[in-house]
């Protein structure tokens, strides 16, 4: 019944949902994949969040590359708990691939290093380059 | 000649009913505020509400006379204001206690009759109903039918990976 919904009353719905409630309403059925497109771009795309690690690079470039999503993405975010990266080599190759990708959509990006402390629960950044890709 | 707010008006509902109701109730919609400002003859001719039947009419005009002192709403109210408020009030929880049928009702009405304070109430009533739940309880509540092919649903399962840790 809430599907009966003119689309435009669903996207406001869908305006007033928690982020974190998104990935459950995609997986209801197709049509609430398309009303929550924007909300899901904007909540998890657009300033996308990576783990400084092999596993999340690769993660990444699963999302740089995507034929949808790709091109929303605007600011990458990577963070570490564990320190420096491990696999450094392998790491380089991945994320200069991701930089060509990133380029490829024209866009500029943030590059911000995140520094975590576990016993201030917080992270600082403490460096940041902003440059436009040619 | 009464004053606007003891000015009484007439509405007809989609289903031929008469309800009369007074003009500063029925001015919380602004299609009927605007219906009145141009027919200019408040009173005299009952207002039609082609798309509203008696049963929601009544409700939603239940809903302006309890609102009806509330201050206009602001024009340019920035759409990000009202994302992530889900905070409604007593009164209106209690109101859009329904079942599910009278509540979508009311939605499509007070879009219709361009009431947007009753609009958001609405919205924010079904995502509340959806907040916190599973796939399966979403489609439980609102009895949605599963329509993914498993390589679909393992898609958007990927897709929503990148939602995960955050």
């Amino acid at each position: 019944m809430l599907l009966r919904l003119p689309n435009e009353l669903l996207v406001r719905t869908a305006d007033f949902l928690p982020d974190g409630d998104l990935p459950a309403i995609r997986l209801t059925c197709k049509h609430p994949v398309l009303i929550t497109h924007k909300h899901f771009i904007a909540a998890f795309i657009t300033e996308t969040y990576f783990e400084a690690s092999l596993s999340g690079i690769q993660r990444l470039i699963h999302i740089v590359s995507h034929p949808t999503f790709g091109p929303y993405v605007k600011k990458c975010m990577a963070s570490t708990k564990e320190g420096p990266l491990v696999h450094q080599d392998k790491c380089e190759k991945l994320l200069a691939h991701v930089f060509t990708k990133l380029s490829l959509h024209g866009h500029c990006f943030d590059l911000s290093i995140l520094c975590y402390h576990p016993a201030l629960n917080i992270y600082t950044s403490y460096h940041k380059v902003n440059e436009i890709l040619h | 000649m009464a004053s606007t707010d003891e000015q009484k008006i007439i509405l007809v509902s989609s289903d031929g009913v008469n309800i009369q109701t007074d003009r500063i109730i029925a001015e919380r919609s602004m299609l009927i505020k605007n219906m009145i400002e141009d027919l200019g003859t408040p009173g005299e001719e009952p207002i039609p509400i082609m798309n509203v039947s008696e049963a929601v009419l009544r409700k939603v005009l239940e809903w302006c006379d309890h609102h009806k002192k509330d201050p206009p709403p602001e024009k340019d109210e920035d759409a990000d204001t009202r994302k992530k408020t889900t905070d409604i009030e007593e009164w209106d929880q209690k109101f859009m206690q329904v079942d599910q049928e009278m509540l979508f009702e009311i939605i499509l009405a007070a879009n219709y009759m361009d009431i947007k304070a009753l609009l958001d109430v609405g919205c924010k009533t079904v995502a509340n109903m959806i907040k916190g739940k599973s796939p399966e309880e979403i489609r439980k509540t609102f009895n949605i039918q599963n329509d993914f092919t498993p390589e679909e649903e393992e898609q958007i399962r990927r897709e929503n990976e990148w939602a995960e840790d955050r």
